[in-house]
């Protein structure tokens, strides 16, 4: 990441400099720029970059590699460790951390087969010589931590102590042999069939931060967070398969012994995930724009999604068209598009130039299946890819921006969702015209155990706690389930998405699209934490926003407006009692329209708890809407935020109960046959 | 059929009061949880997610099992998959209630049903509920006994083959073969059903003929007539299977749209859906009087191999006697 701006400044410096030689080439700061120019230079490798060779072994379902990893330390303090992820040890044991915590638990313990648990196993690792180190082997100095719970059984953090520091500027390059077990899908990662997803599976350094720390977390239910650096990969595979990576494929080469090598290449990229299997569909597109970078895309489609690439490729062109307009360019030029296999537990998922989709073989035209998911992880090689912030603590910082950023996007472009019923086992899908999915997505969330009081969202990630028993909710389809999701999703997605909706309408798209810009400029290629984000927004809207981060970011407030009553006084004074239920305080708008037609809006602070605006007309109050514009997305309950004097409730319960009766009467005739 | 006409339309009303009254219960809840909202304009004219994600959560009860998919194609394919996958008693317990109440008065009608067709004359009121009262017990035994062969069905069959098709498919990438297992599936169970549901209704058929009080002789009997004319069998439940897809097709067909709040849309929807509950009672019928109808020349045909015996005669004399 430094070097990236290190690169950019020397080009500039280059300009400069050359300008400079012809006018005054005695000036001593030509000299200082001279040695600028020179550091730059030197500092251009990334902070972690890795040459890996694996080779899979379909049969055996292994993976066995090795990786040669140079390591810079970028920080000023001295680095006498070595800290790597070794995320594939997850699905290790039933006793991992990730699987005591993960509500999958149970369904993963009771479906695989004993050879089916994933592992990484280290069997080498040697510091190489050069760079002022000599060549040590340190396989034995080889330690399991687990610096978040203890958990003796979590082998998912690996940690080498070095014969000495690497001291700050210092580089040391270290080769790592490891084969990997790779698990049925789980997490995004393993393989069904012939069809391996392959994410999450070298040794991978953490991040040694600026305080001098290594940020190097176990692997419980967060995604993931790693240096930026040069992958250059090679794969073997059996031949004929076809192979998606990172980056961009350099070669490809047939072996004597029957399988082929696929060459792949990716500098300025925090990681780096493949997928082989011989089931594959190859499809390439391009994505073009008058004031952005050109795009290569590649698609993989499964044969039984055959005839839906066009609407993947729409998709990821809308969101590079999108994002790239709303934020700024996409710099890799190429992405690739992985059409997962069925029940491969790999679909929806980001990483760097690559990102998976999701698709069902019946699937019907308007149905935003794969449009959605191909938007959101487009979206996520902007937020996660480029601007990489750190996963395990401030999840929603990619996630929410990703998430929020789709649902304007796919409202924008493909309009409202309608609702897609799937029934038997979810292969029979139904659309239902006119039946959307809900505009206010925070409706339905305003009960007692709401699920936004799950926890806070400025709780680090990894530490969310678990989802509550009782929970019940509409999700993103419109459908509904019995347990709701865990603080991680609501935290991560749910909450922040409203939050930055809110904050989008109360600032005005105009000035919340340049903190979007402002923000992606300003962390490009590298790793902004939540108070970045809201440096920004202060910065960009040119008002302190504590008041409102302290309600939604670091507490669990609900927000929840409501018209309670209007009365009529007499004498033609009629007033309007508002109430705010939620504890949660937000400045909103009050719409009074009489029955004449005429509208008066006020503006209510919403500090107290209730208020009253009285009306001295003679004209009825005929409708009362308290947020009219629908603003506070995070209101958790729509219904109440309108009063009208004459409802239509009474006609449509009737009609949507007598549409329930007939379902009712459908149903009794099946009863009938028990007769 | 028409010798039946009076209580096709007893058991259709009683399917609508069955369904009316908790209706006024759905109603009500829908209709306070709207207030005085602009919701209940938003429904009035089409549907209102928001609302409805509100109302999910607070529904409890029958009011719990409301959803604005519940529209034409929708209600037949969550009906269909309820009862193929067992979920019918599993959606609330004030439906399963109901729908057993239901299934208890096509019990008790189905005494003075097959009188009607085996009698081939109509019968007065005092008559049909007689026939009714006289072959209420033994039905309702039958109908117990059924019970256990369909939870055993649901309970024991269902999860095997559950758990057998996803071990045979668990590597498979190819959606539409995972499709083919489950559609095999599916085949398998309603196999099983449409044969528990033909042999009981066999065994009604033969108890009526003759005036059996035994549950398992007529059972056994029933078995044993089904066994040696296991084509015509299955050809006659085919052809009763073929007609009933063929109303379920038409019925496919109304919108899935939210009807407009007109009089005219809310009274076509609505009559359409009767029209298709009232088809559902008629095949019910039409099978047992054309079952009833193969039963009596099964036996007619094994009574007149026997020499001395005018099958035929006997079996009315008898039933109408009593
Ligand atoms: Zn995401």
């Amino acid at each position: 990441m430094f070097a990236s701006r290190a690169c950019e400044a020397r080009s500039r410096r280059q300009e400069e400099s050359r300008g400079a030689h012809v006018n005054t080439v005695r000036d001593p700061t030509w000299i200082v720029l001279l040695i600028l120019v020179a550091s730059a230079a030197l500092s251009q490798a990334w902070a972690a970059d890795y040459k890996l060779e694996a080779r899979l072994d379909p049969a055996a379902r292994t993976v066995s590699g090795s990786a040669h990893i140079r390591w810079s330390n970028k920080t000023t303090f001295a680095a006498s460790d070595l800290q790597f992820h070794l995320y594939y040890n997850a699905w290790l044991n039933p006793q991992s951390s990730f699987l005591n915590s993960n509500r999958m638990r149970e369904e993963a313990l009771k479906q695989w087969r004993p050879n089916e648990w994933a592992a990484i196993d280290v069997s080498r690792l040697k510091i190489l010589p050069g760079n002022g180190f000599a060549e040590l082997d340190l396989t034995s100095a080889i330690q399991y931590i687990q610096p978040d719970d203890g958990n003796p059984h979590d082998r998912t953090v690996m940690k080498v102590i070095l014969p000495r520091p690497v001291k700050p500027g210092e580089t040391i390059e270290i080769q790592v042999e490891f084969k990997i077990k790779v698990p049925r899908p789980f997490a995004r990662t393993g393989s069904r069939g012939e069809y391996f997803f392959i994410a999450q599976w070298f040794p991978k350094l953490g991040v040694f931060e600026k305080t001098g720390a290594w940020n190097c977390r176990q692997f419980i239910q967060t995604e993931f967070f790693s240096e930026f650096g040069t992958y250059d990969v090679r794969l073997v595979v059996p031949g004929g398969w076809i192979v998606g990576a990172t980056g961009r494929q350099q070669s490809h080469r047939q072996n004597k012994d029957g399988t082929a090598t696929h060459h792949f290449y990716q500098e300025q990229v925090i990681d780096f995930a493949w997928v082989a299997s011989p089931d594959f569909y190859e499809f390439r597109d391009r994505f073009e724009h008058p004031h952005l970078k050109a795009v290569d895309l590649r698609l993989l489609l499964m044969l039984d999604h055959l005839g839906q690439e066009s609407r993947y490729f729409t998709a990821a062109k809308t969101a590079l068209k999108y994002f790239g307009e709303w934020l700024g360019e996409y710099p890799y030029g190429h992405l690739t598009i992985i059409d997962p296999a069925y029940l491969s537990n790999s679909g929806g998922m980001e990483y760097p130039t690559l990102i998976t989709g999701g698709t069902r073989w019946l699937n019907l035209p308007g149905s935003q299946v794969p449009e959605e998911v191909t938007v959101h992880e487009t979206g996520h090689q902007f937020f996660y890819a480029v601007v990489a912030n750190n996963e395990f603590e401030d999840a929603w910082l990619d996630e929410g921006l990703t998430e929020y950023s789709t649902r304007k996007i796919m409202r924008e472009a493909f309009g409202s969702a309608p609702v897609v019923r799937r029934y038997f086992e979810g292969f029979i899908p139904l659309l239902f015209e006119g039946i959307f999915q809900s505009d206010h997505p925070a409706s339905g969330l305003g009960t007692f155990e709401s699920e936004l009081k799950l926890d806070v969202m400025a709780t680090p990630a990894w530490q969310y706690g678990p989802a509550a028993r009782r929970g019940r909710s509409a999700d993103a389809t419109g459908l509904t389930r019995v347990y709701g999701p865990g603080a991680y999703t609501v935290n991560s997605y749910t909450k922040p998405d409203l939050m930055l909706i809110t904050l989008e309408r109360h600032l005005g798209w105009g000035k919340f699209r340049s903190i979007l810009q402002t923000y992606f400029s300003r962390w490009r290629f590298k790793h902004p934490r939540a108070e970045d984000f809201f440096n920004v927004v202060h910065e960009v809207a040119g008002e302190d926003f504590s008041w409102f981060w302290n309600q939604t970011y670091r507490s669990s407030h609900v927000f929840d407006y409501s018209v309670d009553a209007v009365t009529d006084l007499g004498n033609g004074l009629q007033s309007v009692h508002l109430r705010r239920w939620g504890e949660g305080v937000f400045p909103v708008e009050v719409r009074v329209e009489f029955s004449d037609a005429t509208v008066v809006r006020e503006i209510w602070d919403g500090q107290s708890r209730w208020t009253r605006f009285d009306f001295r007309k003679k004209s009825p109050i005929r409708l009362v809407e308290v947020d009219p514009d629908g603003k506070l997305a995070l209101d958790v309950n729509y219904t109440n935020n309108s009063w009208v004097r004459k409802p239509a409730s009474k006609s449509a319960a009737r009609k949507w109960a007598l549409k329930w009766a007939i379902w009712l009467q459908n149903l009794l005739e099946h009863f009938a046959f028990f007769s | 059929m028409h010798r039946a006409k009076r209580l096709i339309l007893l058991i259709y009303f009683s399917n609508v009061l069955l369904a009316l009254i908790p209706m006024l219960f759905v109603e009500e809840s829908i209709q306070s949880s709207l207030g005085p909202s602009r919701a209940g304009d938003h429904l009035a004219r089409g549907f209102d997610p928001a609302w409805y994600a509100e109302f999910r959560t607070a529904a409890t009860g029958l009011a719990s099992t409301f959803d604005a998919t519940l529209l034409s194609a929708g209600a037949l394919l969550k009906g269909l998959e309820a009862f193929l996958n067992g979920q019918l008693f599993k959606t609330s317990a004030g439906i399963t209630l109901i729908g057993l109440l239901y299934a208890l008065i096509w019990t008790w009608w189905s005494g003075a049903f097959l009188s009607v067709y085996i009698l081939q004359a109509p019968l007065s009121r005092d008559q049909m509920l007689s026939a009714s009262a006289r072959f209420f017990p033994l039905f309702l035994r039958l109908a117990i006994l059924s019970g256990i062969f369909y939870f055993l069905i649901y309970a024991y069959l269902l999860p095997r083959l559950t758990e057998f098709t996803s071990q045979q498919t668990r590597n498979l990438v190819d959606e539409r073969v995972v499709f083919l297992w489950a559609s095999g599936k599916w085949l398998v169970i309603l196999l099983c059903l449409a044969t528990i549901g033909v042999w009981f209704d066999y065994a009604k058929i033969v108890a009526v003929i003759q005036s059996r009080r035994s549950a398992a002789l007529a059972l056994i009997q029933a078995l044993g007539l089904a066994m040696r004319n296991p084509g015509r069998v299955a050809l006659l439940y085919l052809s009763l299977t073929l007609i009933g897809l063929l109303f379920l097709w038409f019925y496919s067909f109304l919108p899935t749209k939210p009807w407009e709040q007109t009089w005219r849309g809310m009274t076509a929807t609505f009559a359409a859906g009767q029209f298709y509950i009232l088809s559902r009672i008629w095949v019910r019928l039409l099978s047992y009087s054309s079952q009833a109808a193969l039963v009596h020349s099964f036996l007619a045909n094994e009574m007149r191999s026997e020499p001395g015996v005018p099958a035929t005669v006997t079996f009315r004399q008898e039933t109408a006697m009593r």
